[in-house]
């Protein structure tokens, strides 16, 4: 059946059945990514109040409409209510709008840094990431929310808010696949890949014969633009991002760009619930959480109005500032790395598995293998 | 689990408006959510990297009243800007000096240097280029005499 009615039901399907994840796995991760951004990720914007008119210059979106840098006061504001809804998500206080909040509010600030001409793209997935999974329910765990017996975001929407943050990262990439593509990226005549290597000095533009330049400029868009074919289940969306992690690795060690940030938003895919110790901690912290729940509001805005006095005066906690050194930079790396290996090798050894399974399949001797349950949702 | 309309049609919609936000034209290379990465849609030839203005670093030297003339870096007068961003904040200064209709950036970069030494007045301020190719071959980019006619 390939009728219109065929395609919605499978395109629903799709929606909200093909990215499973368990509250618990959602409510560490929501753990995660907020100790993440209170940790390292907080945006310091409000210096550009203090920068001349005479450099704005937005992107295209609703920053265009304002005639220049807002004043202090406003910045102020706006990272005092960031770094408010940033210790809420943390906690699970009231975490659908704080989701909303904190993603609103770090689109704004990081937006007004992204005023002089030059967007750089690592950390719009940062942003997503709270807006896409506000209705995930990832907070009905593990939170103030789940100990005042409220369900934390979780409605009947199920499971399409990870379905929905794939399709973010899956356009994120075809977005990047379609510039090189209209750039010339693909001009039999260049390699694009050796200008960038050899511009910043990776590699000497002799380091590899032409073909493999060639190859490599191919095999950047084939990857940036087929991410998104791999949103089709969780289990592929997985193997991508795993893909992604070692694409980062390769950027940072020969085209010097550290793109740290959406390794973040590819940690959502991650079965947390499924790491050893993960949930018992995730459940002491829960507990340790429901003594807020008296008056959680207050504590919520105590700690968020420190620590944006703490950031104002001293930056994030594990600043992001250079010089880092070279160790620090490949620590960051070595888990996401790792997991992304040991995954990638998973998905390797049951792929042979299979193949080698397959003549069984198709003998009569053992129909059960033919009609043996496929996993879905794959391995951590 | 599938749910019930009308959330199931809302969802559909969220959906199609992502996609639809993400490939409008005007999502160009400088708007959310491509890729945004300075000479992106440089084809890449090696030949172009010749023709590039070298890198280079940007000092300011400042004399001021009754003093020796002072040098340093122009990032080193920005605020706690992004690491990333610094050396876009710079070349977006760097422009805006130069294109002769800066005159807040003239006005933030007198006030950054007052900053320098308050209480001194600047007599004269340079903005210039150091290439790093060629560290003795400086270029005057912008000056400007806050006492005077610059």
């Amino acid at each position: 059946v390939t009728g219109p009615a065929a395609w919605r039901e499978r395109i629903d399907r799709w929606i909200f059945e093909s990215h499973p994840a368990s509250p618990e796995s959602l409510a560490i991760y929501r753990i995660a990514y907020a100790a993440y951004l209170l940790l390292i990720g907080m945006p310091y914007a409000t210096w550009v109040s203090a920068m001349p008119d005479a450099v704005w210059d937005p992107p295209d979106g609703p920053l265009r409409l304002l005639p220049g840098f807002p004043p202090a006061a406003f910045l102020h504001g706006a990272a005092l209510l960031l770094s408010v809804s940033a210790v809420a998500l943390l906690v699970g206080w009231r975490t659908r709008p704080a989701s909303l909040a904190t993603g609103l509010l770090l689109g704004l600030v990081i937006g007004f840094e992204y005023c002089f001409g030059t967007v750089h793209h690592n950390r719009h997935l940062m942003v997503i990431v709270p807006l896409a999974l506000a209705g995930s329910g990832w907070g009905a765990r593990y939170s103030v929310d789940a100990a005042r017996g409220g369900g934390g975001g979780a409605g009947a929407s199920g499971s399409w808010a990870l379905s929905w943050l794939a399709l973010w990262i899956g356009l994120f990439y075809l977005t990047g696949g379609a510039a090189k593509l209209a750039g010339g990226w693909l001009d039999p005549r260049t390699h694009a890949t050796q200008y960038h290597v050899a511009r910043v000095g990776g590699l000497s533009a002799d380091a590899l014969p032409g073909a493999v330049w060639e190859l490599l400029d191919w095999g950047a868009v084939a990857f940036e633009a087929g991410f998104v074919l791999a949103i089709a289940s969780l289990r592929t969306t997985r193997i991508a991002c795993c893909v992604a992690i070692l694409f980062h690795v390769a950027t940072l060690q020969w085209m010097r760009i550290h793109f740290g940030e959406p390794v973040i938003a590819y940690a959502a895919f991650v079965a947390w619930d499924r790491l050893p110790h993960a949930p018992r901690l995730a459940a002491r912290a829960g507990s340790a959480l429901a003594r807020l729940a008296r008056r959680p509001g207050a504590a919520v805005a105590v700690a968020g109005a420190v620590y944006f006095a703490m950031h104002e005066a001293a930056g994030s906690p594990v600043s992001m500032s250079p010089p880092w050194p070279a160790w620090a930079r490949w620590l960051y790396w070595v888990i996401p790395a790792g997991v992304a290996v040991a995954h990638l090798a998973g998905e390797a050894l049951r792929c042979a598995r299979r193949l080698r399974s397959r003549p069984s399949q198709a003998s009569p001797i053992s129909p059960k293998a033919a009609s043996a349950p496929v996993d879905g949702s794959g391995t951590a | 689990v599938i749910p019930a309309e009308p959330l199931r049609s809302r969802v559909r919609w969220l959906f199609l408006a992502t996609v639809a936000l993400a490939l409008a034209p005007c999502n160009d290379k400088d708007a959310f959510p491509g890729l945004h990465a300075p000479g992106f849609r440089d084809p890449g030839r090696l030949e172009d990297l010749a023709r590039r203005p070298p890198a280079r670093d940007v000092l300011v030297r400042v004399r001021f009243r009754g003093g020796a003339d002072q040098v340093f870096p122009l990032l080193d007068l920005l605020p706690r800007v992004h690491y990333k961003q610094r050396r876009v904040v710079e070349g977006a200064l760097v422009r805006a000096l130069t294109s002769g209709r800066g005159a807040s950036a003239r006005d933030w970069l007198r006030g950054a240097v007052r900053a320098r030494q308050p209480g001194v007045a600047p007599e004269r301020i340079e903005v210039r280029a150091i290439p790093r190719s060629d560290p003795g071959r400086e270029e005057l980019l912008y000056a400007d005499e806050p006492g005077g006619a610059a």
